[in-house]
């Protein structure tokens, strides 16, 4: 019985497998985002074949930044950050869908990008993008220096990584986010007693109201650009007394 | 213009007693010994665990918030006597027989405790559980949703205010602590002790010494 998978395609496969596993074990332990990518980038460039693979991710702007790269050198950076202005990754972005094209289409499509990558030997570049659902987040750099077109499979292969990376992204950011809101509410819990208790405690010490005393408060911790729950802390602790309030 | 309380906390504590099959579900927010508050609550026993927990300073809910993992005591009668004495006491002369605590956090950082009590004793079913920790999990989603975009030193108008009661008494603590030269956690003792031997409501008597009406000297 003829196997329909040869040498290659098995062990391509088995480090595909591999990688995937490798990227989803990451996403239930501590994560960190740029070295996760890192890994990513090296991975695709093993299991595809690659001369090198990179990612971009895009900040509150809108503007691509290069996040990690196989390729350390300065000028593969660059290559990558032109692409603000155009190229494959910036395309894959948009659309959010994969592109590719080879050295005549890329210098048809991408004239200055294409003037960079050609001096680097790269003859056939493609990007994936970092999508889920209706979120994409960046993009994957593909680059080699064979004039061999991405197949199907390896276009499908390095989406399925960029999605497993998405996924944790999407995940490590919600999840920063959640715990900003949790200590914002903690402590906006604890300090709406201690600014309470500190309104009494000036009120008696200025021999004033309570509101009169909140005015007083506050207008020490704008001046002073400090938050309202550390200044009624120090009043509490006895750090800061009454008279802070009246020299102005 | 003042935001109402959302119902949605309420809602998720009606939920709990439904599909719980308990007889009271409880949201409280917590952040240190003094700043605590029932958030929402549903069922017969509605908010009296918090309650109980709030006034004795002991209880499941308080451990599970400390240690930030979900804390159980099917048996509170008995096992729970051990546990947490006044609180044991008082929670089974209330009708509560069992009580499971679970904190409301991400990672290490909490602000709040789900708590689940029950009339008779007894475990959960794992199947009630699973349930109880999905419903905590929707609980503090919830919360920090509608605490997201707040002014970020103050507490969501959302998640309702710290109720008039509580400020007079949190403010009359200030100024008897200014007044007498002590702490003020000496102070909020001062409070309760006056309000005991004169057996007057602490609010009462909190409210006085705010008016002027009643000042305290060491």
């Amino acid at each position: 019985m003829v196997s329909n998978f040869d040498d290659a395609d098995r062990q391509r496969s088995d480090a595909l497998s591999r990688t995937m596993i490798e990227l989803a074990d990451t996403l239930v332990h501590d994560f960190d985002v740029v070295d996760f990518l890192q890994m990513l980038s090296g991975r695709c460039v093993e299991v595809l074949g690659l001369a090198s693979a990179g990612v971009m991710l895009h900040d509150q702007r809108d503007v691509l930044q290069v996040v990690a790269s196989s390729d350390e050198r300065a000028r593969v950076l660059e290559l990558m950050e032109i692409q603000n202005q155009e190229g494959p990754c910036l395309d894959a972005y948009r659309l959010s869908e994969p592109i590719q094209a080879n050295a005549a289409e890329a210098a048809s499509r991408w004239p200055i990008f294409s003037v960079r990558a050609q001096s680097f030997g790269y003859r056939t570049v493609g990007a994936i993008p970092l999508r889920l659902r209706a979120q994409t987040i960046g993009a994957l750099n593909l680059f080699s220096t064979s004039d061999t077109q991405f197949r199907e499979r390896d276009i499908r292969d390095a989406q399925a990584l960029a999605d497993i990376a998405t996924i944790g992204l999407l995940n490590e950011r919600a999840l920063r986010e959640a715990r900003l809101v949790a200590e914002q509410l903690q402590y906006a819990l604890a300090s709406r007693v201690t600014i309470e208790q500190a309104k009494g405690i000036i009120a008696v010490n200025l021999k004033c109201d309570v509101d009169a005393a909140f005015q007083h408060m506050r207008g020490y911790a704008r001046r002073r650009g400090l938050r309202l729950g550390d200044v009624a802390s120090d009043v509490i602790h006895g750090d800061l007394t009454a008279t802070a309030f009246t020299d102005g | 213009m003042d935001v109402s309380p959302s119902l949605v906390p309420l809602r998720l504590c009606e939920v709990g007693v439904e599909r719980l099959g308990a007889q009271g579900v409880g949201l409280a927010l917590i952040s240190s010994p003094q700043a605590r508050s029932l958030l929402s609550a549903s069922g017969a026993l509605a908010g009296r665990v918090e309650e109980l927990q709030f006034s004795l300073g002991e209880g499941p809910c308080l451990d599970a918030f400390w240690a930030g993992v979900p804390t159980y005591e099917p048996f509170l009668a008995t096992e729970g006597r051990d546990r947490w004495p006044l609180f044991a006491m008082a929670a089974v002369a209330a009708g509560v027989e069992a009580v499971f605590s679970f904190p409301l956090q991400v990672g290490e950082v909490r602000f709040g405790v789900l708590d689940v009590a029950h009339d008779v004793p007894g475990m959960l079913a794992a199947g009630v559980l699973a349930d109880a920790l999905a419903l905590a999990d929707i609980a503090t989603e919830t919360i920090l949703a509608l605490q997201t975009g707040t002014d970020e030193d103050r507490v969501a108008d959302e998640l309702g205010g710290i109720g008039s009661e509580r400020i007079v008494v949190h403010q009359a603590t200030g100024m008897i602590a200014a007044q007498a030269g002590i702490g003020v956690g000496d102070a909020l003792a001062w409070l309760r002790a006056h309000a005991y031997a004169d057996d007057r409501h602490i609010y009462d008597v909190a409210s006085d010494v705010v008016a002027g009406s009643l000042m305290f000297v060491s």
